[in-house]
């Protein structure tokens, strides 16, 4: 007799959650789960999601919201309010982000404080207060964005003035999310929550690869594939850590990085 | 576009008869692709019945060093379209550390290392004459990171090919061929079962508190890492391994 068939990809009816779901690939990722046929919360600042779906003629089954991750108190009313709506999500994804862009020189302790609340304060009490209602239920999978500047510094190389190298504060959040992330893991795991992270590689938005081509070739130059990332290859991470199909994956941080940190 | 659909892709999966290979095939056959199974033993009636009816299934021995070309040479005539490769056979042949031989040591490394390498070159050949891009996935485990006590040669085995993942992925990427892998932690297979049930103290206990998820891995649970490494979803993933271990390895001390 043959065993039981692998756990399915299937995300139909799921309930996900994309916070900062209306940046660059966070758009992406939603997308792609609502031809999924999941149930999508899609929040980011003031009306960027509302403007998205209406903008991108997605379909019905995503809904936007607005949040600012920064703000813990708003957060929690953000949480407490759309579990009581739409019961609590299968799945949640973090894809904020906040970052100065200033040189490392430049850096006030004040920008430094200011990034690293977006990028850890905020996510934490985000993905605690889901993961809580997640566990409480039993079940759950969580994926929070790390960047492969959360694991390599970045090659000041690359970056030629006017433009500022990826900034320290940036890369420090990101590498704590990797921590965060394996804390999670270890703490809501007995009770069925995963977690995860991702880490992008090079991933430059449409503008910055219109408006700076050499930057581009000289980030595909560092990535074995020999290329930038396009948004659409961050989603299809998203989808499978979020599925049944990586329900043993728990605690993980995949690079999604055309091999960037391979050599 | 499907993003976990391997439509029209083909793959070879060593080490298929039985245990993660035997999911992993099932698993990438479920998603579309034809698949080409291959064990050490000939095909019984047993193992017949294990296998989809039409899929090949190819015997042969990969520890002599004719193994890997003579196994790529069955499968490519078998299935001329293939663009997949899971190398996934390997075994465990240690001894308690004293008792151990120069003779298993070996043993270990060819099969585990050096017939692997030997499978993806003669592979890649295949595929650059034909302007093909590809994609190979590699099972490491849990043992190529995290040591085990008594197990120094597939320990050392698996942490080879833990590296052996990343440096084909970055000679491979200019031939459009992606090279990732999985790290299963402890999963219930004709290899490990023997080894837990015969053990006079409950490792299996041990190991539910350890593993955060609460409980061993069936080979099923290593099929969709697998299926999503080979698919469109995963077009930038290189030299990546995914840890399939409910958790096992990231926390100190398990549950007391």
């Amino acid at each position: 007799m043959l065993p039981p068939t692998p756990p399915p990809f299937d995300l139909s009816h799921r309930d996900l959650w994309i916070i900062g779901g209306a940046g660059y690939l966070g758009r992406a990722v939603v997308t792609l789960l609502a031809s999924m046929q999941a149930r999508v919360l899609c929040a980011d600042l003031d009306d960027r999601a509302h403007r998205m779906v209406a903008d991108a003629g997605l379909p019905p089954n995503v809904t936007p919201a607005t949040l600012d991750a920064n703000d813990t108190a708003a957060v929690e009313r953000f949480v407490t309010e759309h579990c009581a709506a739409r019961g609590v999500p299968h799945g949640l994804a973090v894809m904020t982000y906040s970052s100065t862009g200033k040189r490392l020189d430049d850096l006030t302790p004040e920008d430094f404080d200011r990034a690293n609340h977006g990028n850890l304060t905020g996510t934490f009490v985000l993905a605690r207060a889901v993961s809580q209602r997640m566990a409480a239920r039993g079940s759950g999978s969580v994926v929070l964005f790390s960047s492969m500047y959360g694991t390599v510094s970045p090659d000041p190389g690359a970056y030629e003035a006017p433009m500022n190298p990826n900034p320290i504060e940036y890369g420090v959040g990101k590498a704590g999310i990797q921590q965060m992330t394996r804390y999670f893991a270890v703490h809501f795991g007995p009770r069925a929550v995963r977690c995860n992270a991702i880490s992008p590689g090079p991933f430059p938005t449409v503008a910055t690869q219109q408006a700076h081509p050499e930057f581009i070739q000289r980030l595909a130059k560092k990535v074995p594939l020999g290329r930038i990332g396009q948004s659409s290859e961050i989603a299809g991470v998203v989808a499978f850590l979020l599925s049944d199909a990586a329900s043993y994956i728990n605690g993980q941080n995949l690079a999604v990085d055309g091999g960037w940190t391979s050599w | 576009m499907n993003a976990f659909s391997l439509d029209a892709h083909a793959a070879l999966v060593t080490g298929s008869s039985q245990g993660i290979g035997h999911a992993i095939a099932l698993g990438l056959r479920d998603a579309g692709a034809r698949v080409v199974f291959h064990g050490l033993s000939e095909k019984s009636a047993e193992l017949g019945a294990a296998l989809p009816a039409d899929a090949p299934y190819l015997a042969c021995d990969l520890l002599p060093a004719t193994g890997p070309e003579t196994l790529l040479a069955a499968a490519f005539a078998a299935e001329p379209a293939l663009d997949t490769l899971v190398c996934n056979a390997g075994s465990f042949f240690d001894l308690p550390l004293l008792e151990m031989t120069r003779e298993r040591w070996q043993k270990t490394l060819d099969l585990n290392v050096t017939a692997t390498f030997f499978l993806v070159q003669g592979f890649v050949r295949r595929l650059a004459a034909a302007a093909r891009p590809g994609c190979i996935v590699i099972t490491s485990s849990t043992n190529g990171f995290q040591a085990e006590a008594d197990s120094s040669a597939y320990d050392a085995s698996k942490g080879a090919l833990v590296m052996l993942t990343r440096s084909l992925a970055v000679s491979l990427a200019p031939l459009g061929i992606r090279v990732n892998g999985i790290a299963p932690g402890l999963i219930r297979t004709p290899l490990t079962h023997t080894w837990l049930e015969t053990r006079a103290d409950d490792l299996v206990k041990h190991y539910e508190k350890k593993i955060l998820l609460g409980t061993v891995g069936t080979p099923a649970d290593c099929a969709g890492a697998v299926v999503f490494l080979c698919s469109p979803a995963a077009r930038y993933l290189t030299g990546e391994i995914i840890v399939i271990d409910g958790g096992l390895t990231i926390a100190q001390i398990g549950r007391m």
